[in-house]
């Protein structure tokens, strides 16, 4: 299955694809991590070294690679035809490059056309990932990746590609092999760009993923009253200040509320809250603690 | 020197940053400003989310400017950049026939291209902004640049565009192309032969000629086009350009930021100003302060009291961090560039009042560390 992993820029597409490979990962289930930005975070969250377009061993179950359309693309090509000295010779350099600006959508299919053979691949007999795992382009972006096949089998019509594109396609289509999760945040602007986004994905009939709500807040243990009650908070001379927090807080978990309803009305009644723990510091430890709250199934 | 002494005296504001920190939003407030200010000012936006439009009053945003209704005596404009309709007028007007222009719009790869190629939408950002600048019909224009994960696509992706609307990158390769039909590849020689024979089973003839096809029309109008691409990135270093980027307080969108301004300043287009949008907005603890705390959780708390301070370190940690990152930040500018806070804005933006109240945070103070 490939998971990808998309949203509104900045909302935690990076952070959610992490947390679903570590609970993948803890199902056992054999989880690679693709990210398609080669100076991502998640060497940097795992301590590994930096990612490579071979897969590396992060930890137990979960591997790590990053996919560049440069890359892709050189090793369909030496695929087809068979000598990487010929590709030296005459495709590096200006030639590809011209060649990947040049016919639209290149890139994309190219990112695609990786994900699909690693799909394919196989170990004694089974399927050699359980879930791929793809930190997807932001929201706008992320469907020209989507939409790449149909772009290419509309363009090329007939011949190799056509034949590649259309197989693309149907891994694309089919919920049985591919979901789009999103991720967003209860605010209105990653709000309204989930739902439309949501529509277009209906619209372009893209198995449908998870729904990710990030930085949930969700209502403290206790309230203002409590606050007001404890004479030794009271009296302290933080009192105004521990007060003053305690009323941001509430007044942003409340803003969230109106938010949530929205999703919950417009995109799935499924949503899969994952905390905000007041922290901005990523690294393997915390990310682990929050994965854990990660209830769902989400092969499902 | 406050944000709109850094503004004020030009006529293009470029508001660029990475995905979801507030570029659109914050480019809407600054327009608003320079229009408050006395200058007849457009906000140019692509793909904006329905909601700015309402905010500004308006029904639905329109590939052309539209009045903003904020008071009788100043005047802001609006209009979203339409890409296909700004590309399609572009290659009619730099067509030399018609039929050349007509060629180029039904051929398959170019009406993908606006659709599905990421890096048009960046050069048809900046193309329009020279486009309007050209006509002269404002005082100011306000760009708000096309999302995108990183804030660098946005001076990239022209050059990438102009690289391959520059035929000598192709010429040599697909102009036999074209003709391979009529004549087939006996004008190549042994070598190039052999390439195009690898190309075409990697590819298919069809693609390959449908792009020399394309390549070979666009080759009438390549010199006025180069020159209206290098017309067009000349208003980046232009001194009557203000580039602002804006950033939010979290270290991997301060890393995308370092590496922009490094990359702006390589091409020689110089940042007026950072602004670091949606920060904690917490007064920190004094020394003294973190010590009455530490005092304070070793009395004997409740359940709830410990929960009380347990949130509120937290919170606390967070500002510190926030505080922290931006003094590293500071650090890695060069001194010229101004960090301009904006505190995390406790409510929907949904009115010209809510940019007004915004615009009370994003233009007080003069740019030095909170």
């Amino acid at each position: 299955m490939i998971h990808f992993v998309t949203g509104k820029g900045g909302v935690g597409k990076s952070t959610l694809s992490c947390l679903l490979a570590l609970h993948q990962a803890r199902l056992n289930r054999t989880v690679l991590l693709v990210e398609l930005d080669p100076d991502g975070p998640f060497a940097r969250w795992f301590g590994t070294k930096k990612f490579s377009f071979t897969p590396q061993k992060l930890k137990k179950n979960i591997y790590g690679m990053v996919i560049t359309p440069k890359l892709a693309l050189k090793e369909y090509i030496i695929s087809q035809i068979k000598f990487s000295t010929l590709y030296n010779l005459f495709f590096d350099n200006r030639f590809v490059q011209f060649f990947r600006d040049a016919a639209p959508g290149i890139s994309e299919i190219s990112i695609i056309g990786k994900l699909f053979y690693l799909e394919q691949e196989t170990m004694t007999g089974k399927p050699k990932w359980d879930d791929i795992i793809v930190d997807a382009p932001a929201t706008g972006h992320g469907l020209y990746l989507f939409k790449s096949p149909k772009v290419f089998l509309d363009i090329a019509q007939v011949g190799t590609i056509s034949v590649k594109s259309k197989n693309m396609y149907e891994m694309i289509c089919s919920s049985e092999r591919s979901r789009i999760h999103l991720v967003t945040l209860a605010e209105e602007l990653p709000v309204q760009e989930t739902i439309e986004y949501h529509e277009e994905i209906k619209s372009l009939q893209l198995p449908k993923g998870l729904l990710f709500l990030n930085k949930y807040l969700p209502n403290s243990e206790f309230s203002l009253t409590d606050f007001h009650q404890s004479q030794r908070l009271k009296n302290s001379s933080l009192a105004a200040i521990i007060e003053q927090t305690l009323e941001k807080y509430e007044k942003r978990a409340l803003l969230q509320r109106p938010q949530i309803a929205t999703l919950e009305q417009k995109v799935s009644k499924d949503l899969v809250k994952v905390n905000w723990h007041l922290d901005q510091c990523l690294d393997l430890h915390s990310l682990e603690k929050i994965s854990l709250d990660l209830q769902h199934d989400v092969i499902g | 020197m406050t944000l709109l002494d850094k503004i004020s005296n030009k006529k293009m504001v470029i508001v660029g940053g990475s995905g979801g920190v507030g570029k659109t939003t914050l480019a809407a407030a600054i327009a608003l400003k320079l229009a408050k200010a006395g200058k007849k000012t457009l906000v140019l936006t692509i793909d904006p989310a329905k909601r700015l439009a309402s905010t500004l009053g308006l029904e639905r945003f329109q590939p052309k400017p539209q009045k903003i209704n904020i008071d009788t005596q100043h005047s802001l404009w609006a209009m979203l950049l339409d890409v296909q309709h700004t590309f399609d007028t572009l290659i009619r007007t730099h067509a030399p026939t018609e039929e050349i222009a007509e060629t180029i719009l039904k051929n398959k790869i170019y009406q993908h291209m606006a659709s599905a190629m990421a890096s048009t939408q960046e050069y048809i950002a900046l193309e329009k902004l020279y486009e309007l600048h050209e006509k002269n019909e404002f005082d100011a224009i306000v760009l708000d640049t096309p999302p995108s994960a990183h804030a660098l696509s946005f001076i990239e992706a022209p050059d990438r565009l102009a690289n391959f609307l520059d035929g000598k990158n192709m010429e040599w390769f697909l102009k036999p192309y074209a003709y391979a039909g009529k004549w087939g590849f006996r004008i190549l020689s042994k070598s190039s032969k052999m390439v195009l024979n690898l190309l075409e089973k990697v590819t298919g003839l069809k693609l390959l000629q449908d792009l020399s096809e394309f390549m070979l029309s666009l080759e009438s109008f390549y010199e006025g086009f180069r020159d209206r691409t290098l017309k067009a990135k000349s208003i980046l270093k232009s001194p009557q350009t203000s580039f602002l980027i804006v950033t939010v307080p979290e270290f991997s969108v301060f890393e995308d930021t370092v590496k922009f301004q490094k990359k702006l300043s390589e091409r020689q287009i110089r940042i007026d100003a950072i602004l670091v949008n949606r920060m904690t907005p917490l007064v920190l603890l004094t020394d003294a302060q973190k010590k009455e705390l530490e005092s304070l959780k070793k009395h004997d708390l409740s359940g709830k009291e410990r929960s009380i301070l347990s949130l509120f370190e937290k919170y606390q940690h967070l500002a510190e961090q926030e505080k922290r990152q931006m003094a590293h930040l500071k650090k890695l500018m060069p001194s010229s560039i101004d960090l301009f806070p904006i505190p995390f804005f406790e409510k929907d933006i949904s009115s010209i009042q809510d940019l007004h109240l915004l615009n009370l945070h994003l233009f007080h103070g003069s740019g030095t560390l909170p």
